[in-house]
């Protein structure tokens, strides 16, 4: 739709886009969503909720101990998961202070090097990551001799 | 443990640095240390899981599918369309209620073609499947977890046992342990321990040490393990060094006899009283 003004004959005649003008006042209070949210929304919203719904879970008693059971064996299991790792931890631990202090009775030098803080100390970019299902080539064989650094 | 990190904090207040005392400890001659490398093989694929962890995996997926949904097919599939026709078509409709009629599982609760008291399955439509089918929509057919090596039960062979930590160990003087190296003139324990690796079993081999500090230590006393707490005069000692393989393969030039293998197998192959000392370094994944 196009709208021609003439103001005066001297004046060029100007075209104004209808189909572009704001309709909306700029600070409107309303919160908007994007057009593409908005069609989502309305697609989803199509059904009402309690079509969506699937029955309510009715479980008897019996089956409500079963559940509470599977649950708590569940949470036992886990438990025992996390105390398991956390005394191999605190073994790897000690055994770390006892090497560490028995070396430094034993040796200064190897005790120094040793107890040296490796600054920017970073995971080699060829470690992997396990994954579900092995890659084609499960194992490089063939190494490129590294780079000397002293 | 509380007195343990008691322990540490006082370690780390603590001024007087222990150089004082031992300056003041003889020095124990460096032929009598050894440094001994742990050289692992992360697992490459996940943990196997237990029967108890399938079993409660399938149930809770069961649960959330019960509780899902009905799924919106008006929002994926366009009205009238061929690609709609073909979902509604691979759908295996629900049993509706019927005047009259007996349903022996009970009476059907049927809302916008969704069964209420089930869980909903969705069978999304497969496309034929043939030779023409190009690289890109192919299915994806992943690779088996198990190799050539498990069958084998090549316990050389870096390839076995994908799913465990692997560790090197090798035959000496007929007893199998971690591989240990002399701390000669290197005077420098994580160093000793990865060129002494690369002297017995060739340079193509990529490593990554884990860290310069030992992880353990293991004493010995004319030639038996004693605790690792245990002072004295003549003591042998075997300082732990961890270290990571990454790529490359241990191949000694000599008939040195080793083995990968997975905590459980090196139970099996040292010495109890070695494993004693040592099993907490052995990852049980």
């Amino acid at each position: 739709m196009l709208t021609q003004t003439t103001q005066g004959s001297l004046k060029q005649p100007t075209l104004q886009l209808l189909r572009g003008l704001r309709t909306k006042s700029k600070n409107s209070r309303v919160a908007t969503v994007s057009a593409a949210t908005q069609r989502i929304i309305t697609g989803l919203s199509v059904l009402s909720g309690r079509k969506k719904y699937p029955r309510i879970l009715k479980l008897s008693n019996e089956d409500l101990i079963r559940h509470d059971t599977i649950q708590a064996a569940w949470a036992q299991y886990q438990r025992d998961i996390r105390t398991d790792r956390q005394s191999v931890l605190d073994k790897q631990y000690d055994s770390i202070i006892n090497a560490m202090e028995d070396l430094k009775i034993t040796n200064m030098e190897l005790f120094k090097i040793a107890n040296k803080k490796e600054k920017g100390k970073r995971f080699p970019l060829d470690a992997r990551i396990p994954v579900d299902f092995p890659p084609n080539k499960v194992w490089h064989y063939e190494v490129k001799a590294p780079a000397e650094k002293k | 443990m509380a007195s343990r990190g008691l322990l540490t904090f006082q370690r780390c207040l603590s001024t007087s640095p222990a150089t004082t005392s031992a300056t003041s400890a003889p020095a124990v001659p460096l032929s009598t240390i050894r440094s001994t490398l742990l050289l692992t093989r992360t697992p490459v694929v996940t943990p196997e899981l237990t029967p108890f962890e399938t079993h409660f995996y399938n149930y809770q997926s069961e649960l959330e599918r019960r509780l899902m949904w009905t799924f919106p097919q008006y929002f994926y599939y366009k009205k009238g369309s061929l690609s709609e026709r073909r979902f509604v078509k691979a759908q295996k409709g629900p049993v509706s209620k019927q005047p009259g009629v007996f349903f022996k599982k009970g009476i059907p609760d049927i809302v916008h073609n969704r069964e209420r008291r089930e869980k909903q399955e969705v069978i999304i439509p497969k496309s034929e499947e043939d030779e023409s089918m190009s690289d890109f929509n192919r299915a994806v057919v992943p690779n088996s977890r198990t190799t050539k090596a498990d069958e084998d039960n090549d316990i050389k062979s870096l390839e076995r046992a994908l799913h465990r930590s692997l560790y090197l160990i090798v035959k000496e003087n007929g007893s199998w342990k971690l591989p240990s190296f002399a701390v000669e003139d290197s005077s420098n324990l994580h160093r000793a321990a990865e060129s002494g690796l690369r002297s017995l079993g060739g340079e193509q081999i990529n490593t990554w040490t884990v860290a310069r500090s030992p992880a353990a230590v293991l004493k010995y006393q004319n030639g038996k393990l004693v605790a690792p707490e245990t002072q004295g005069e003549g003591l042998q000692r075997e300082y732990v060094i961890k270290s990571r393989i990454l790529s490359g393969l241990f191949a000694p030039e000599k008939a040195t006899e080793f083995a990968w293998l997975n905590r459980e197998e090196i139970e099996q192959k040292v010495s109890p009283e070695y494993f004693q000392a040592t099993e907490f370094l052995f990852s049980k994944v």
